[in-house]
């Protein structure tokens, strides 16, 4: 996945030049973005002595007394760790960040660029549109007049990659966006001080391909590294997050580090590395983030691929049947999420005690492989409970507002999930089942099996949410044994004999007519579910 | 924090205060996370706003280390003689050179870092700090 790799910044006062390095060697093939705010960009340079120099992004000489502004980038960097040099067009405060990014074209990566000044607290770049056919990579830096305020990017999809404010002498920031549909955008920056002049450039680069293979820095962000000390045994380097994959820098030894509850970090493993999980000798822990923002440990042990290359060892959180989100467990998961019609992304998982829950929130998209889905209901109680952990029958169906479906409980019983049929569920024709709400409220399966007679057309074995008055139910069900009017119909009906007899083209099949009732259900029970609607205008007694 | 301060010296052309010289100006991380080395432009007989415009007088460095032997870049800057302006209007005269490092996001694998003053061609005076913060 493209996005960036590792970064540095700093600040200089009255200098006429200033270096930053890079961390670690950088990927041959990335592209390094720098940017530089100073009084004096204008007629800048930046070079590095293994790449020499760079290509000019955008240099914004200000229409205000903001700091001029200049991204500058190389393509396709060598393999090394560049010391990057800025040279502004005249001495004087100096601020510049450097990022590697992974994605953008290897040649003529540069696509649109533009820049924006503006008076006040907040800053918007102009819109852009940008053209590349994979995406692109949105790069963004801004300057400031006033200096030591907190600067900060809040842009839907942005990240901030170099952060170096406050600072006395210059405030900079380097942000960032992967596109993935290339498009039109505008980014925003907002200062904590009071309204100042401010200046923010913006340079896009065409994408390579969609996706990529490294690692998002959103990842990175949680693991966290431990060198060798001079005994040998691994001790805790820091404990803020990666800016970087952690990489080998000769001697050192990596070892899963966690955050415990309080917040400080600790050795899982207190040793060296036993193992190494990766090519790269590198262990990588898993840590996510709970509802309180504690982060627990995923798996203490080594993990075998980096989460970020497989996903179906992600730890999902998952919210329990008392609504506290817990871990689902250290292993991999049995199913791919979901994509529900309201946009969350959901997905069961196996917990400690083999039971799935919903995970309401997976920002992770592995592939759908709706075959093994496991299916969640909630019971009558209103507590969700796995109706099987196997393959589904058969696939979900998408209602308007929610993922419905109906699957066998563990005792053969079919019972339906919470949400409400909206749409008849026509396309999970073969193992619906009917629920009937019974006396005190609670749904109650009609049969799993449909019943001889039953009224539905042209052998589907169609859903039927019958709410009926309690008082009736018997009647009902006696009804519901025998054919209704319209059964003998045959599905090859033509279009005129439906019209002629009030039904609408094709109703037959779901046994329905114009009215919204559903055919062969006595006058004094009301419909609900499929097309039929109980709620509003639309509710209408059967007649 | 930790701030060494180094008084008023003077430096030879091409001289060089290192941790040799000034033990402070090299430390162990720990829980560090900035560096900070600055030195005062005018003080002594020889100010670096007296020196040649235009030509490098000084440069401050701050390098880190895993094991303390092996040194690497952080960053750096060049300081011209001269009377050098911090902003865009040119009216704020700088009394300083100084860097500032923010190291700990981007290297957390630094254990030790140390800060270098280098003189230029001319012999000049400074007095400053390095703080780790």
């Amino acid at each position: 996945m493209a996005g960036p790799i590792q970064g540095n910044k700093g600040t200089a006062v009255g200098a006429s030049s200033m270096t930053l390095a890079l961390p670690g060697s950088v990927t041959a093939g990335n592209l390094i973005a720098a940017s530089m705010q100073s009084p004096n960009t204008v007629g800048g340079t930046v070079s590095d002595g293994i790449n020499g120099s760079y290509s000019t992004g955008l240099i914004h000489g200000t229409t205000n007394t903001a700091d001029d502004n200049g991204i500058w980038f190389k393509a396709n960097a060598a393999s090394g760790t560049p010391t990057l040099t800025f040279t502004p067009g005249g001495a004087g405060n100096i601020g510049a960040c450097v990022e590697e990014y992974n994605g953008p074209l290897t040649v003529s990566p540069l696509d649109v660029t533009g820049a924006t000044d503006a008076t006040g607290t907040t800053i918007t770049s102009g819109s852009l549109t940008t053209t590349g056919a994979n995406g692109s990579l949105l790069v963004a830096s801004i300057s400031t007049t006033t200096k030591s305020t907190t600067l900060s990017n809040t842009t839907s999809g942005w990240t901030v990659d170099q952060n170096n404010t406050p600072n006395a002498t210059e405030d900079a920031v380097i942000a960032s966006r992967v596109q993935a549909t290339s498009g039109a955008f505008t980014t925003t920056f907002g200062t904590s001080g009071a309204s100042q002049q401010m200046s923010v450039v913006v340079v896009t680069f065409k994408l390579q391909a969609a996706g990529g293979a490294t690692a998002p820095k959103s990842a990175r962000t949680r693991l966290v590294r431990t060198p060798s000390t001079p005994r040998g045994r691994a001790a805790l380097a820091k404990a803020g997050p990666l800016p970087a994959p952690p990489r080998i820098l000769r001697t050192e030894k990596l070892v899963p580090v966690v955050r415990a509850p309080r917040g400080h970090g600790q050795v899982a493993q207190p040793g060296p590395l036993a193992l190494p999980s990766t090519p790269a000798r590198e262990k990588l822990i898993r840590t996510t983030s709970t509802p309180k923002g504690r982060a627990p440990v995923a798996k203490p042990g080594p993990v075998a691929l980096p989460p970020t290359t497989a996903k179906e060892r992600l730890v999902a959180l998952i919210r329990t049947p008392r609504g506290r989100a817990g871990r689902a467990g250290p292993g991999p998961l049995a199913q791919p999420p979901i994509l529900t019609s309201n946009g969350l992304l959901v997905r069961t998982v196996p917990t400690p005690r083999g039971r799935s829950f919903l995970a309401p929130k997976i920002s992770a998209l592995p592939v759908a492989a709706m075959t093994s889905l496991v299916a969640l209901i909630r019971a009558p109680r209103g507590r969700a409970q796995v109706a099987k952990t196997g393959p589904l029958a058969q696939p979900p169906v998408i209602a308007s507002t929610s993922l419905v479906r109906t699957v066998p409980t563990p005792r053969g019983r079919a019972v339906r999930i919470a949400a409400p049929l909206v749409l008849a569920p026509i396309q999970a024709a073969t193992s619906l089942v009917r629920v009937v709400v019974g006396s005190r409220g609670r749904g109650r399966v009609a049969g799993a099996a449909p019943p001889p007679g039953r009224p539905t057309i042209a052998r589907t074995r169609l859903v039927r949410v019958v709410r009926v008055v309690v008082s009736r139910a018997r009647r009902i069900a006696a009804v519901l044994t025998a054919p209704p009017p319209g059964v003998a119909e045959r599905p090859s009906a033509s279009r005129a004999t439906a019209l002629k007899a009030g039904r609408r083209p094709g109703a037959a099949q779901r046994g329905l007519r114009d009215d919204n009732t559903v055919a062969g259900v006595r006058p004094d029970a009301t419909v609900s579910g499929s097309r039929a609607n109980t709620r509003g205008a639309n509710r209408r007694d059967v007649s | 924090m930790g701030t060494t301060n180094f008084g008023l010296t003077t430096l030879p052309a091409n001289a060089v205060i290192d941790d040799t010289v000034l033990p402070a100006l090299k430390v162990s991380v720990g829980s560090f996370t900035t560096f900070h080395l600055t030195a005062a432009r005018n003080v002594g007989a020889n100010p670096l706003d007296g020196l040649p415009a235009g030509v490098v007088a000084i440069q401050l460095v701050a390098e880190w280390s895993i094991d303390g032997v092996a040194w690497q870049d952080g960053m750096s800057a060049s300081f011209p003689g001269g009377v050098v302006f911090q902003d865009k209007a040119q009216t704020i005269r700088a009394e300083t050179v100084e860097i500032d490092w923010p190291f700990g996001a981007d290297f957390p694998a630094a254990q030790f870092l140390r800060g270098r003053v280098v003189n230029g061609p001319n012999q000049c005076t400074v007095s400053g700090s390095v703080t780790f913060s």
